[in-house]
This record gives structure tokens, sequence and C-alpha cells, in this order.
């Protein structure tokens, strides 16, 4: 297979095939290919091969497995103990009527009764269909079938049956898998392989018995076909599509058109029209304090290298990154605050923050000088117009500038305060910053010089919810928060630097964090900076600057401007907790949100937009991955049912996933008894957040 | 079907690594489930599961017919216990049970399969004796598939994520990194058969 055209035909239909989307052309097309070149049918083979253990592999181990092991192997048995009863009864049965043949005439009164008796087992044991495995039996309700005969309770559909339900049918099938069908049209049908109901349009509820080893119970649809394997489970097709609910156990869902296959365990999936596999449209909300929205948008900040000659930002400024900052909609940029060369430079670099100011973003600048003086700092805020809106104090300067004690230290904070009263009135002061977090405090108390304690929290691959990894709970945010504490108790908190690098390797043991694990954490994190009243988190960085290692791994976008996943979490955040309702009550006074009923593990924090859109962010505060070993984590889902006002027209779920994406449905709720309407949501390692709209 | 929508964020999940009891601690519990100890055929189950799973998706021409032999092997397994004489062969024992079944199976498919080429061509013509074919997949094997998959670039791992995590189709694929679809078709190609080479030879992927 040296012909490139014919190779790359080649793994097309492979990967097409992969994916079950190799119509029959391609199949036989790819086993011509194959048929004609050994060496090709061998790699096809151990490319497939691959694929599967690669599957397999990533699957990780099926929690449930050795519990449904133990459960077929017990009913295995159990049929065993049926069919060897059957065998039993039908061995006595015989030896019953041959006794009665060579007995007859003298049978004793006791003898007949004892005859009855095997009778009425023998007919009770062969009620039972036997080797049949479908036997659906009609239980309540009724149908009628396409040859327009009915059938109602104690009736039994035939081993291929078409049929329409006006109102309700219960049946149940020997191995006592239930199904219960609502208004629609449907069909079953029998074979040695198992069961399979087809829906024409309809939902069918199922709960389902394990299912004997080699037969399965399948549920076909116009657009998906689900494989059960052991669950309950609710099935719908309608004009949108097909809906898979799962309650326990495990379902194979599979796009007719798409091929595509999830396996949904406790949770719900969907094939549109188009046979395509989607997520299944959300829901939920609670009845927490609720925060202005507005606070947690402008709580975010990022840095940037604008000042850094040759910078990305530098060179880059009007294509790459003004644009990409409008797109964000972040509202706060951390940078260094540098007096350029020359007058020609001077202009230039005015003008940007001009621009910036003029797009609704302002600065906090970081000062490097230990010893600021009243005319540079007059200076700094003519070059940075209305954007400075805070100074800072050196960045690291336990790393940068060893030679300054704390002493020095603390006279520079005391000379910026004064310099920033004298040469930019209005800006306001952050504290200095360290490589070293724990000798934040060895300045001493600061708080009569800055209005901001300044601090950084890297988490080191960590979740943003981390306990800590070192002594006192080292590393996690309470943690950080009771270091910036103890430069200037009582004020606000700034963490100067905030978040994750993906620098998986070359990283100098600073642990790296995949991209879309950054993606997952991030708006988390920011979540959890709110709910820890942080005045703001400058996450690090905008755009990765153009090194190796962990310098250049810790933007939002890569060096080229092309997006990460974070920059697509971190742009739809914004939106979701910025964006408008046009559909909202401005003067709806009512709070929508009434009960939240939810495991405690699940965090939960309510916002509320300006425009009356109450938005509830709930999330599983566990890791997504294991960042010593590598190792990617499963913390599953958990269940919360939200009630809220009747009055409320939509809820509508944004939905987060690690790449970024944030898919948003709109959800149909359903009553309660007691007036309210109620949504249940599952939710796992990745945001949700419910929006309420009004009638 | 529920009034209400229900939706799962849950977090794909990659298990890079799998951890085995040795032979002799398998056999511990299998003295154990023979004397009648349900939890130490759990704990059977759970530690030798991947292993044959593994081993059932490398012989398998799909993963649903590995999942069935694997699930038959199992409760076979369970059935036959106390045939099973502990010498540190429980996986081993396990494996030629799932092939037993896999090879039932695809004799069976065989004759059945009827027009179907592609199918018949992709079942691998059975020429492995038992004991080399239940050599695959071994306790080495899947070691080495571990060190080889970390031994990968961080992109090639994050797209085999994507790939067998997430399950995405090499389209989203294209998009999420921006490459051509042909592009990540062959990229898939060459991190697999790399890998197929690194684990058959223990060199670097």
């Amino acid at each position: 297979m040296n012909d490139p055209e014919q190779t790359a035909a080649v793994e097309a239909l492979v990967e097409a095939l992969a994916e079950g989307r190799l119509d029959a052309a391609d199949r036989l097309r790819l086993a011509r290919l194959m048929e004609s070149d050994p060496q090709t049918a061998a790699s096809v083979r151990g490319q497939l091969a691959m694929s599967r253990m690669l599957q397999v592999w990533h699957a990780g181990a099926d929690p449930g497995f050795a519990a449904r092991i133990e459960t077929l192997a017990r009913s295995n048995r159990h049929s065993q103990r049926v069919a060897s009863a059957h065998a039993i009864s039908r061995r006595i049965r015989e030896r019953g009527l041959s006794m009665r043949r060579r007995q007859r005439g003298w049978l004793a009164p006791a003898v007949w009764a004892a005859a009855a008796a095997i009778l009425i087992v023998s007919v009770l044991t062969f009620a039972m269909p036997g080797s049949n495995p479908y036997a659906a039996d009609v239980t309540a309700g009724g149908a009628t079938l396409a040859a327009g005969r009915s059938v109602g309770p104690g009736g039994r559909l035939g081993p291929a049956a078409s049929f329409t339900v006006a109102n309700s049918l219960d049946i149940r099938l020997i191995d006592r898998t239930t199904l219960r069908f609502a208004p629609g049209r449907y069909a079953l049908s029998s074979a040695d392989s198992g069961v399979t109901v087809e829906l024409v349009d309809g939902t069918v509820r199922a709960e389902v018995a394990a299912q004997p080893v080699g037969r399965t119970l399948r549920f076909a649809t116009p657009h998906a076909e689900a494989v059960v394997l052991g669950t309950s489970l609710d099935l719908t097709v309608d004009r949108s599509g097909t809906h898979l609910a799962v309650s326990h156990g495990r379902v194979r869902l599979r796009g007719r058109s798409s091929g595509e296959i999830v396996v949904v365990a406790g949770g719900a999936a969907s094939v549109g029209l188009d046979g395509q596999l989607r997520p299944d449209p959300p829901s939920a909300i609670a009845a927490l304090p609720a925060r202005p929205a507005e606070g947690l948008v402008d709580l975010i900040g990022v840095g940037t290298w604008l000042a850094m000659p040759g910078s990305v930002e530098d060179r880059r400024f009007d294509d790459l990154m003004l644009p990409r900052l409008a797109e964000l909609g972040v509202r706060h940029l951390r940078d260094i605050a540098r007096l350029p060369g020359g007058v020609g430079e001077h202009a230039a670099q005015r003008e940007r923050w001009r621009l910036l100011a003029a797009a609704g973003i302002d600065a906090m600048w970081v000062v490097q000088d230990p010893d600021p003086q009243t005319g540079t700092l007059a200076q700094l805020a003519d070059l940075g117009g209305g954007c400075v809106r805070i100074v800072s104090g050196p960045d690291e300067p336990d790393r940068l500038r060893p030679d300054l004690d704390h002493a020095a230290l603390r006279r520079g904070l005391v000379q910026l305060h004064a310099a920033v009263q004298a040469g930019a009135p209005g800006v306001q002061v952050c504290g200095t910053v360290f490589a070293d977090s724990r000798r934040i405090g060895q300045v001493g108390d600061c708080a009569d010089v800055v209005d901001f304690a300044g601090m950084k929290h890297m988490l080191a691959s960590r979740h943003p919810e981390t306990t800590g990894w070192g002594d006192g709970g080292y590393g996690s945010l309470p943690w950080a928060l009771a270091q910036a504490g103890r430069q200037a108790p009582g004020r606000p908190i700034i963490l100067a630097r905030a978040g994750y690098h993906a620098a998986l390797t070359g990283n100098d043991g600073h642990l790296g964090t995949p991209e879309d694990v950054i993606a997952l954490y991030l708006p988390r994190l920011v979540l959890a900076y709110a709910d820890a009243g942080v005045h703001r988190a400058y996450l690090a960085d905008l755009i990765d600057r153009e090194e190796s290692g962990i310098a250049g791994a810790w933007g939002l976008l890569r060096s080229d401007g092309t997006p990460k996943p974070a920059f697509h979490a971190l742009r739809g955040f914004i939106n979701v907790f910025s964006g408008s309702d046009a559909g909202a009550d401005v003067a709806a006074v009512v709070d929508p949100l009434m009960s939240v009923s939810a495991e405690s593990s699940l965090r939960r924090q309510l916002f509320r937009r300006r425009d009356g859109t109450s938005l509830l962010a709930m999330w599983l505060p566990e890791p997504v991955y294991d960042p010593t070993s590598g190792v990617r984590l499963m913390p599953g889902t958990r269940r919360a049912t939200v009630g809220f006002d009747p009055r409320i027209a939509t809820i509508t779920a944004h939905v987060f996933d690690g790449e970024g994406i944030v898919r948003s449905a709109d959800l149909q709720a359903r009553p309660t008894g007691s007036g309210r309407r109620e949504v249940v949501v599952d939710v796992g390692a990745g945001l949700v957040v419910l929006s309420t709209g009004r009638r | 079907m529920p009034l209400h929508g229900v939706v799962e964020v849950g977090w794909p999940t990659a298990q890079y690594g799998i951890d085995m009891p040795d032979a002799g601690e398998l056999d511990d519990l299998v003295r154990r489930a023979q004397a009648g100890d349900r939890q130490a055929f759990h704990d059977l189950v759970v530690a030798a599961q991947s292993e044959v799973r593994l081993f059932a998706a490398a012989r398998a021409p799909n993963l649903d017919l590995a999942e069935e032999a694997v699930q038959a092997g199992f409760v076979t397994a369970y059935e036959r216990l106390l045939d099973y004489q502990p010498r540190g062969t429980f996986v081993p024992w396990v494996k030629g049970i799932v092939l037993n079944r896999l090879r039932e199976e695809m004799r069976a498919r065989h004759r059945h399969v009827g027009g179907d080429l592609l199918d018949q061509l992709l079942i691998e013509p059975d020429t492995k004796t038992n004991e080399e074919a239940i050599g695959m997949a071994t306790d080495e094997e899947i070691a080495r598939m571990r060190s080889c998959l970390e031994r990968l670039a961080p992109r090639a791992r994050l797209m085999l994520a994507r790939r067998y995590s997430d399950g995405l189709p090499v389209a989203r694929l294209a998009q999420h990194f921006h490459q051509s679809e042909a592009a990540i078709t062959g990229l898939l190609h060459r991190i697999r058969r790399s890998l197929r080479s690194c684990i058959e030879t223990g060199r670097t992927a």
C-alpha cells in the first residue's frame, strides 16, 4: 500500500467505518481494497483493533460490571432451575401418565389427588412459555393491532405485532421486563437474539430485567437505536427526534445517520431528526440569595503584555488583541507599567490605551520600580489615559529583586501610595505580589497605603475547589486569601495572577493542565472567587507568550491568536452572565426560584441580571484530572430537582463542556401538585447554568 | 417520557491506568470466592475486567461482540469457579473462556454473515494457538500501553482523548484542532500505528 492516494482513501474509509457511517458502496470499496492487498487488510484490521483497544482504555473500568455479572450469573442459575423444574415436572407427568396407564382401574382416590396436583403444577409450568424469549402479556390498557383486532388485559401480543395505543398499554415480557406505552404507534418483534421494540412515534417507559447472555432488548426509532444493558429508561419519539432518559443502568444509543454511539448511564441523550446525537435539553433552579451577575462579570480580568516591546500584544494589537478582547468581553487587564523610550512610541502607546478605554476596558498596571516618584506616576497616568484605574507594587520582587529586603519593599509601597496621591489622583493601589506567597506577610500590615491586598493564585493543575496540597491547605483558595489578608487586613483582595498553564511537559515540575480541563475549571474558578468575595482576579494570560515551557502556555489564546477551549469557555461564561434577555420582565419582583433539592455535594450559586433574569449556576466541585499521574477522573453526576414559580415561561440551560462550548437549550418543565413547576438536572464537573424568562 | 428534561453533564473519562493485583492475590480472592465469599468474586471481576476487556477488544471484530464475550466469559467463570485450580492463572483462564466464546461467535458469523464481504474480511484469520492468543493484552503489554500513551506528545494524547473518551468524530476533531479532516485522519492512523508498534516492541511511540 505505497500509493499515497490509496493510503489516504483507506484511512478515510477506516475512520468512517469506526464511526459507523460507511455506506454499502464504501463498505464494498474497502472490502475490495483489503481483498486485493493482504498488507492493506492487515493494516485495516490492526488500525481497527487499536481503535477498539483505545476505546476500551479510555472508557476505563465499568463500575457496575461486577454487580451485573453476579446478577446475570444468578439469573442464569434461576433460569436453569426453572428449566430443571420444568424437566422434572415433565418427567413426573410422564411417569404419572405411565403409572396411570399401568395402574388404570385400581387407582386410589389419594393417587388421583396427587395426579391432580401434578397436573396443576404442569399447567402452571407450561403457562410460562419456556424457550420462547418473547411473550408479551398485556397487563393493563389496550392496543389495536395492525389487523384491526383489539387486545386488552390478559391478552397476548404475537411475536411480530404492529399496534396502535390510544390511551396506554402495559405489557410484561417473559424475563419480567415491563413496558408501558403512551399513545403512539409501535411494533414488537422477537428473535433468538432478543426482543426489538420499534417506535414510529410515542413514548415507552421500560423497567428492563438483566438480559440473559446472548440476548438484548433493542429499541429502534426512525433516528436511532438503543441497546439496553439492564436498566430503567424512558424513550420518546417526537417531532424533534428521539429522546432517551436513563434512570439507572446503561443504554447504548446510536444515531442512525452519524453512527455515533453513546452509552448513557443515569442521564439522558437525544438523537435529532438528522440522526445525529445531541445533548438532551437540561433543566433546574434554586431559592438561594441572589447576587448581581454584573459583579460576577466585573470580577474577571486577564493578564496582557502590551507594554512589553515585541510581545504578541505589541505586534498584533490591532488585528488580534483588540478584536479578541472585544469577542471575549473581559473589561479589565493587568499589564506592566513602562514608560516608552521615545516620543513616537509614547504617542502610539497612548493611542492604544485610549482605544482600550474607549472599548470600556480598564487596566491595572504593575509598577516594577521599587521607588516610584510622583513625576513618573504622572507620566504613567498620562500614558494610560483613562484606562489605568489601579497600580500595584512590584511583581514577584522576592524572585526578580532579591536584593530588596522587606523594609525596602514596604517603603516602596508607601512611596507608590504617595506618588499616586500626588501624580495620579483617583487611581487605586494594590499591594505587592510575591512569587512565594508565604512571604507576603513579612512586609507587615500595609492596609494604610493600599486599597487592595495583592495575591496570586496558581492552582498547579488542581481543581478550583481544592483543599490544598501542602501544610495548612497550601495552594487552596482559602489559604491564598488568608495570606493576602496578612498584607492588608480588611482590604478587598485582588488576585493579580490566577489560573492554569497548559505545559504538560517541559514545565520544570510545575504541573500543567490539559487545555480541555482548564476550560472546565475556569468558569468554576471564577465562581469560587465570587463566592469567596474576591474583588478581581486577573486570569493568566490573554495570549501565550512566544516562549517554550510554562512561560508560553498561560494563554487563553495561542500565540498565533487561535483560541484555546478556555477562551471559548470564558467567553461563553461572560456572555451568559452579562447577556440581556429581551423577554424578561424587569419589574418582576417575585423570586422565580422556589426550591432546590439536590445532593449537598453540588455547588450552587444564584445570580440576578439587571434585566431581571435569574441565573442558577451548579457544578460538582470535583477534579477531572489527577496532575501527578496524568489520569483523567470521572466524578460522575448528581441530581438536582428545582421548583420555580409557574409564571416562569422558559428555563434555559447553558451547559459548559471541555471544548469550551456552551450549549444552550430551552427546557420543558413538569407541573407539580403544589402549583409549582419543576425541572430535574443531573450535574457533573462541567458548569450548568439555568436562566429564567417570564411569561 | 418525563415531562422534565434531564441532562447528564458528566466528564468524559480517560483512565490511563489499570492497576491489577498480582496473580497470587487474585488466587487468594479465587479461594475465598470458591468458599462462597461473594465480595471476593466481585473483587475478582473488578480486578480482572480491564485486562480481559482489552484482550477481547484486540480480537473481536467489534466492541459489541467483545463486550458480549467478556460478559459471557465472566458469567461462565462464576459458574465454573470450582473448576479453576489456583495456579496463578486466573486471568488467562478467563481469557481462554472469552476466546472460546469469541471463536464460536466468529465462526457463526462467518456462516451467517452472507453477502457482506467486509464483515468477513474484518474477522482476522484465526491462526494463533490458544496459548499465543491468550498471551495478548498481558499485564506487561498493558503496562507498555500505559507507558506508550504517556510518551505521546500532549497534542496526540489530547486528540486520542477527544476521539476515544469523548467519542468525537473526525469532522469535530478537525474543527477542534483547526486541521483538515484528511490531516486528522492521517494523524490518527499514524498515532495508532506508532502505538501498536510501541506496544508490540516496547519502543518509544
